[in-house]
């Protein structure tokens, strides 16, 4: 089927471009009465011809952000067939079609931010697993697939409907052990300040860096207790001022953060993206008056 | 008192009376019930939270939270054909309450795996606590120091068999219900019921409870 400007540009404006399978069975014949908007393609030639008309008829409007939906029937291990063509990404003929498509970034250009295959349980098992990771990687968009049978049902007249959306799968989801439970934290942490990165003095931060020499170091870590590290939950707490920690390498310091008004000094001993660990000051008072005492760096 | 409390429950459907209208066993209908009909647990899910604060139904008509794709904690459905048929349901303890046939609070198949707050949830409108939704877990409050408890929490639904998850700094003024309101320890050593906001149970990516037993579960809404 072709389409012409006024009615690509309609369908430009469409938070969703349903491509339907112009496959004549029953169910291909409901769906087809239904969808008010849809565009029938009889595979792969088909699909590319309507992607052109769409990017011609781009023009200066910026289209609206939308899914691409090519709906149709699969075969049984889960491929989605649009005419006939079965988009299957271990054949070179798809990969290179959608490498194509990618390399003058058809899809993007018409505003497309994901790419939904519509058939009967197209992200269950391997093949059909592994086809929406593959086209995902080669677009560089999300790729969804189905988990279940779906049909009429699931769709109303603009297309698929929204509130069945728990039946899709996204191709960067990764697969989870039924029985995955988080890693337990370990826990108490020490703390034990040479075991902390190394950063260097020059290093840009936000807030007041303090210089502790080694004494006052000792001083100030005789306030803490040093076995009762743990990860602390809920918001973060803006540093009222970071320590600069010796460190037996020249022109570095190991790191530690003063939070809620000096109760908690918080390291980060996995590393800055990983969380932080606050360990708890039994003696605020008297650690604020010692870092009143401290030089800025 | 602006909230509605969720029980949790493992849920086996078996009979579908509508788009969202399904009955569920809370256990094993092979083994447990025999698949008996007078057990199945009536509900329609459409009456969840999402409803309420659409002003479709009145917070007191809910039947069961929300599903996990809209930020509650039922996993069956949320519509049939082709919604989960084995999953958890999380029903209104008023509606509960009314059931002829209430399931009970722990399986039968796992008893005395977990207290019964691990297996509740209670969520604030009406501008009350923010609004926010709060999740039970068994806790232990280690020692305090300034705004913050060192807590060491139990996975839900394992309080009782299991070993800590972890052990957390909380400042359990800000992120948890107060004790009265559900939770039931803050004194240094006190052993119980601590409800914790949603978002830092994701945050320390807290699991479970698994509902049913036997299936997976992942840690609250939000932290993937």
């Amino acid at each position: 089927m072709t389409i012409d400007v006024v009615r690509a540009r309609h369908l430009l404006a469409l938070p969703r471009i349903s491509l339907m399978t112009s496959h004549p069975d029953a169910e291909a014949s409901r769906l087809q009465a239904m969808l008010v908007d849809h565009v029938q393609v009889d595979g792969r030639s088909a699909l590319e011809a309507v992607l052109g008309r769409l990017v011609y008829a781009v023009g200066d409007v910026a289209p609206a952000p939308k899914t691409l939906d090519l709906i149709g029937h699969s075969t049984p291990d889960g491929l989605l067939r649009l005419g006939d063509w079965v988009i299957d990404g271990e054949s070179s003929k798809v990969t290179a079609f959608f490498r194509n498509i990618a390399d003058i970034e058809v899809l993007p250009r018409i505003g497309v931010t994901a790419l939904r295959l519509l058939g009967c349980s197209t992200a269950v098992g391997a093949r059909a697993r592994n086809t929406m990771q593959i086209v995902a990687g080669l677009l560089g968009l999300e790729v969804f697939g189905t988990t279940s049978p779906i049909y009429n049902l699931h769709y109303d007249e603009h297309g698929y409907a929204h509130a069945w959306r728990f039946l899709l799968a996204a191709a960067s989801e990764g697969r989870r052990p039924l029985d995955d439970l988080p890693e337990p934290v370990r826990t108490p942490r020490t703390l034990d300040i040479d075991s902390l990165p190394l950063v260097a003095l020059g290093t840009p931060r936000e807030g007041r860096r303090l210089a502790v020499s080694l004494d006052v170091a000792r001083e100030l870590l005789a306030l803490v207790d040093r076995t009762a590290g743990a990860q602390m939950a809920g918001l973060l707490a803006i540093p009222s001022a970071e320590l600069a920690l010796p460190a037996h390498q020249a022109g570095h310091c190991h790191v530690a953060e003063v939070i809620l008004d000096g109760h908690f000094l918080r390291v980060y001993p996995d590393g800055a993206e990983q969380p932080g660990i606050v360990y708890p000051v039994l003696a605020p008072q008297r650690l604020n008056a010692l870092l009143s005492s401290l030089p800025s760096i | 008192m602006s909230r509605t409390t969720f029980y949790g429950f493992g849920a086996f459907v078996g009979s579908v009376r509508g788009l969202t209208e399904c009955a569920w066993w809370d256990d094993d209908p092979a083994t447990i019930y025999r698949y008996a009909q007078a057990a199945l647990v009536p509900v329609d899910l459409a009456k969840n939270v999402s409803a309420a604060r659409a002003g479709r139904i009145g917070w007191d008509e809910i039947e069961a939270d929300d599903h996990r794709q809209d930020g509650g904690r039922t996993t069956i459905g949320p519509m049939f054909p082709t919604g989960a048929m084995i999953g958890a349901c999380w029903l209104a303890e008023n509606y509960w309450a009314r059931l002829p046939n209430k399931p009970p609070r722990q399986p039968a198949s796992a008893p005395n795996d977990a207290y019964d707050y691990e297996l509740t949830t209670h969520q604030y409108y009406d501008n009350e606590q923010g609004n926010r939704r709060f999740y039970g877990y068994h806790a232990r409050v280690k020692s305090v120091n300034g705004p913050l408890s060192e807590v060491e929490i139990w996975n839900a639904g394992t309080g009782r068999v299991g070993q800590p998850a972890g052990t957390w700094w909380i400042d359990l003024k800000a992120d948890a219900l107060p004790v009265g309101e559900g939770t039931t320890i803050d004194a240094p050593g006190s052993v119980g019921a601590l409800f914790l906001v949603s978002t830092t149970a994701s945050t320390i990516a807290l699991a479970g409870p698994k509902k049913p037993p036997l299936y997976g579960d992942q840690p609250p809404a939000g932290s993937r």
